[in-house]
């Protein structure tokens, strides 16, 4: 049968969906994060670049790290779902 | 209309959705979770650009902190050649950065950065009202600290330190505002 209507495709695509909202929500700390910082070294804070260069760094490899894991989400449901029909016969 | 029309036009609609899902075999389900992932890589490309974003900010902040260790010298007029209540505009720290040089009265002079804090246009110095005043909103600043007094800008002006030496009035340094205060 086709792919993408098995059942561990749709939990793939779950598990992709519930990823990408938490890289949403990362996104918007990261976004929040680089306004504030930038607004508090314009006005002579100029200690605050560094911890929030790093604390960006750390959301930035959140992120790339839900990324990975729902690529690798998908590759193992593409394993799975194309063995299906052998398990089935 | 009948029971057995109503049946008959439903099953033949569905005959008619089965053969067009044949002719057209687009895939939505297989459509929408490529585009999950498009988006997926398209959130980690912004959460890069915000990464480099603040990158920049602390590659600023270090070449500021170098620049801000090694002031330059340089003499910006002659003690008495501007009078009181005038103003000069010179080029402080780089050649592209204007500052201006008020005399405030007979011994006292200031000097700020030109450029506003708010939309950077250039301050103008009002002897009447003692004050630097941004032609563009209306943004006052305090002659004294280069406080703002009124209007959209966020912060105060950075201020250019001065020296007098040997007739000759010369930027050593500037300073913003609170940081006098720290030293
Ligand atoms: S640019 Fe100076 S007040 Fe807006």
């Amino acid at each position: 049968m086709a792919l993408h209507d098995s059942l561990t495709r749709k939990r793939a695509a779950r598990a992709i969906e519930g990823s990408l909202m938490l890289l949403v929500v990362l996104l918007v700390v990261q976004v929040w994060l680089l306004m504030a910082s930038v607004e508090s070294w314009l006005a002579g804070h100029h200690d605050v670049a560094l911890p929030a260069a790093v604390l960006s760094g750390a959301l930035f490899a959140g992120c790339l790290g839900l990324t990975l894991l729902a690529r690798r989400t998908d590759r193992i449901a593409a394993l799975l779902g194309s063995k299906e029909p052998k398990d089935q016969a | 209309m009948s029971d057995s029309s109503v049946r008959s036009s439903t099953v033949q609609s569905s005959e008619e959705t089965r053969l067009w899902r044949e002719e057209f075999s687009v895939a939505a389900a297989e459509q929408g979770y490529v585009e999950r992932r498009q988006f997926g890589k398209f959130l980690l490309l912004i959460s890069g650009a915000m990464f480099a974003g603040q990158l920049w900010l602390l590659a600023k902040e270090w070449m500021a902190r170098a620049r801000r260790s090694v002031w330059p010298r340089r003499e910006v007029a002659v003690a008495g050649e501007i009078p009181v209540g005038g103003a000069r505009v010179f080029q402080y720290p780089g050649p592209m950065d204007n500052c201006l040089l008020v005399r405030v009265d007979e011994t006292r002079y200031v000097a700020y950065s030109q450029k506003c804090t708010h939309l950077s246009c250039a301050v103008i110095y009002s002897a009447a009202h003692k004050r630097l005043e941004c032609p563009c909103h209306e943004g006052y600043f305090s002659i004294d600290d280069g406080h703002v007094i009124q209007g959209p800008p966020p912060r105060p002006l950075p201020k250019v330190d001065l020296e007098l030496s040997g007739g000759k009035l010369i930027a050593i340094g500037m300073s913003e505002f609170g940081k006098d205060q720290e030293r």
